[in-house]
This record gives C-alpha cells, sequence and structure tokens, in this order.
C-alpha cells in the first residue's frame, strides 16, 4: 500500500491531460525521491506560469500582458484576422508559419446540445474589432466537426458587411477533427487554399 | 459479448485526449454509449465517421460492468450535411434529441422512437426549419409516449386542433405542406409548451430557441 500523501499526489497527476494512472504514480514516485529544492523549483515555477499567464484582453491568447505581443506586432498584417475556437489553436497556426495576420479567440464553438449559444463566446468583442480595426478579411478555422461547421456558417452570415470578405480555411483536415491534430503541413495547405464562403 | 445495430448519434464528447464516448439512438438497444478509442487521431478507423447525428451501422463489445461499451467497427451510412450548414436546423435537431432523452430510459428498445428522429432528420435535411416540422415532431413524439393531446381537452380554436391532428397522424410531408396563420403557429407552440411542461414536468432544454430560430427561418423576409 502507498502512503496516503503518495495516494493524493497521483490523483492529482491522474488528473492531468494525457496522464494515465500508470504514468501518475510513476511521477508520483519519482517526485517523492527527489531533492528538496528541485521539488520546489517545480513546484515555484508551476505557481509563477499560472499566476504569470492571462488572456490577452483583445484576441484572448494566452500571454504575459495584453495586449500580447501578436496583437502587438506593427509588421503584422492588421487586415486580416484569424477566428480559432480556443487559445491553444494560435499556437498550431504560428506552427504553420503560413499566417501573418492577427487572431481572435472565440472560446468555444456553439452547441445547442450544450447550451452553449452565441452570447457565451466572444463574438460581440469580435464585432467591436471590426468597428475598431482595419481588418478586411477574416479567415475562420475552427474545427470541421458539426458544432464548428455550423458554427463557422453562423459566423460568416453575422459577420458579413460590406468591405469584409469572409473566407474559411480550406479542407486540408479531415472532417470531424479539431485543430490540435492537424501536422503543420496539412494546416499550412489548409491556410494557403482558404475560400471566401458568402 | 459482441452486438450490432444501425443508430444515430446523439452525443459526441471527448473522453480522454484521443477517444470519445457517442451516445447512440438505435431501434434494438435504445439510447446506448459507446466509447470509440481514438477515434480522435487521425490514423483511427474511426476518424471522420462519428459525428453528431451521423447514421451508421455499429458494432460493439458489451461491457458487463457498465453501461459504456466499446465500439469496435463503424460503416457510415449518413452524415446529414445539412445540419453543419445552418444553425436553425441543428438547433431542431438538438431540441429533438434533448427531448428523447429526457422522454426515454437508457438501454430499452426504442424502435418507433429511432424510426422518428431518422424520419425528423431526412426532413429537415430536405427542407428549411419550419416550426410545423418542430410541432410535427413533438406531436408525434407524445403519441409514440401514449401522450396524445388530440384526446385531451386542448381548449385549441377548431382549425389549430385540425392542424395538430394532422401534424400527428399524416405523412411528415403532408404535414409540412400546411400553412399555419402566425396567429396558429403562436397558439399551437404555446400550447405545446404548456403540455409538455405539465406531462414531462418540465419542458425539453433547447425548445425556445429551436422554435425561435425555425420561425424565423421560415418567415416570408429570409
Ligand atoms: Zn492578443
Amino acid at each position: 500500500m502507498l502512503p496516503d500523501a503518495i495516494t493524493q499526489l497521483v490523483a492529482v497527476f491522474a488528473k492531468l491531460p494525457g496522464v494515465g494512472p500508470r504514468s501518475a504514480e510513476r511521477i508520483a514516485l519519482h517526485l517523492v525521491q527527489t531533492d528538496v529544492p528541485l521539488v520546489k523549483q517545480l513546484a515555484d515555477t508551476i505557481l509563477h506560469a499560472r499566476d504569470k499567464i492571462q488572456l490577452c484582453t483583445t484576441c484572448g491568447a494566452l500571454t504575459e500582458k495584453s495586449p500580447c505581443r501578436i496583437c502587438d506586432d506593427a509588421r503584422r498584417d492588421a487586415s486580416l484576422l484569424c477566428i480559432v475556437e480556443r487559445a491553444v489553436d494560435i499556437l498550431s497556426v504560428e506552427k504553420s508559419g503560413t499566417f501573418r495576420g492577427k487572431f481572435h479567440v472565440l472560446g468555444g464553438k456553439i452547441s445547442p446540445l450544450d447550451g452553449v449559444e452565441p452570447d457565451d463566446l466572444r463574438i460581440a468583442e469580435l464585432e467591436k474589432r471590426l468597428a475598431h480595426e482595419p481588418v478586411r478579411e477574416i479567415v475562420i478555422a475552427l474545427g470541421t466537426d458539426v458544432e464548428g461547421d455550423a458554427t463557422s456558417f453562423y459566423l460568416a452570415k453575422r459577420l458579413a458587411r460590406s468591405g469584409l470578405m469572409v473566407s474559411r480555411i480550406a479542407y486540408g483536415l479531415p472532417a470531424g477533427s479539431g485543430l490540435e491534430f492537424a501536422d503543420e503541413l496539412t494546416l499550412s495547405r489548409a491556410l494557403e487554399g482558404r475560400r471566401e464562403m458568402l | 459479448m459482441t452486438g450490432s445495430a444501425t443508430g444515430l448519434v446523439l452525443r459526441a464528447r471527448p473522453l480522454t485526449e484521443t477517444s470519445l464516448v457517442l451516445h447512440w439512438l438505435t431501434p434494438e438497444f435504445g439510447r446506448m454509449a459507446t466509447v470509440a478509442k481514438g477515434a480522435r487521431r487521425p490514423q483511427s478507423p474511426f476518424f471522420g465517421k462519428v459525428d453528431l447525428f451521423y447514421l451508421a451501422d455499429l458494432s460493439f463489445h458489451r461491457s458487463r460492468r457498465s453501461d459504456l461499451h466499446t465500439l469496435r467497427e463503424v460503416g457510415l451510412r449518413e452524415t446529414h450535411p445539412a445540419l453543419r450548414q445552418n444553425m436553425d436546423r441543428l438547433r431542431l435537431a438538438a431540441y429533438a434529441t434533448a427531448f428523447i432523452e429526457q422522454a426515454t430510459e437508457t438501454e430499452t428498445p426504442l424502435p418507433d422512437v429511432y424510426e422518428l428522429l431518422r424520419d425528423f432528420l431526412a426532413c429537415l435535411c430536405r427542407q428549411p426549419a419550419s416550426p410545423q416540422l418542430l410541432f410535427a415532431f413533438e406531436l408525434k413524439l407524445l403519441r409514440e409516449l401514449g401522450l396524445d393531446p388530440g384526446q385531451a381537452e386542448t381548449g385549441l380554436a377548431a382549425g389549430t386542433k385540425k392542424i395538430a391532428g394532422i401534424l400527428a397522424e399524416k405523412e411528415w410531408e403532408t404535414g409540412l405542406r400546411l400553412k399555419l396563420t402566425g396567429a396558429q403557429t403562436t397558439e399551437l407552440g404555446r400550447f405545446l409548451q404548456g403540455f409538455l411542461g405539465i406531462h414531462l414536468n418540465r419542458v425539453p432544454k433547447g425548445r425556445a430557441a429551436a422554435l425561435a430560430g425555425a420561425m424565423d427561418a421560415d418567415s416570408p423576409a429570409r
């Protein structure tokens, strides 16, 4: 039997994404046998990161200061705005190295089944940006599952206005996937092949 | 032990980073849940084959310990693509699901409810969302549940009552050809809301949004 303190630690790690019960136990057993200063450093680093990271008030990205580096970057194309579902999707698009515009994180997708309505997402914030920023094209880069698709069509309709092109990344990704599993090549092709929706 | 069925996906939720939990509506097993291991990986044989309101042939390993069975194979039959392109349609489909989930037990055969939802989704893909379609689904499902409002003292105007009868009993297409006036739509909508509230204890989730979207989609301005 494991001592209670270790069991508790295992339970905490097992809640982390991608960590199964066996890995959780291995990490816990490793940590309780590690030098105290190293463990303290790990704990402090986690706390520090959690403390420092916030959401950019403009685009919704994970950042240490708001506005974030991308929003603040004058070399990026302010006329091009890429809409993603979650903050981590920005990282996926950035890794593709293809996109030189700015971002907007929706914070989810519309899901009538789960009670997620347009008002629960950062759509009003997006409309505010369209009124104040020189955006000429919106690139919708949501997942291609049923709700992601329906949300994309909803946005295209709602955001339609003169002088604004609404496009969507091409189906380089198989239907039914989220952005996090796409490889970099697929994503950069998908971005290059984006098409106007309405 | 293995089982096989034809089913509609009512819900698809991530379980882990790679797997999905799928809720199905099948004729012989009713509402049941399976885990689709690896379904979120692009290399998975399930990838792109399981999503909301897909109609598919499935085979699964029955779990003896829980209600979560293991999906083995999926043969896709119909994806209902029109639901992807229109939020009003998706809202109707979601409401129909919420209604079925509220009014039925899991792991109980539901052949007639399955057929009803299958035909409803097919209809929903052929034509725009409309209040008639929502009412027809409600009335047909209520009949299936043994709660036929036609038997009750409805207090509906004669014309509206006749429409309700046709929507409940006739083929989908026959009911959908009916033209309802604004007043009839409001009357029948309110009546059914009250009826559902009384007989199901509460109105299933998403009804107001689904009806508002359907009325909007159906209005001559569009
Ligand atoms: Zn930002």
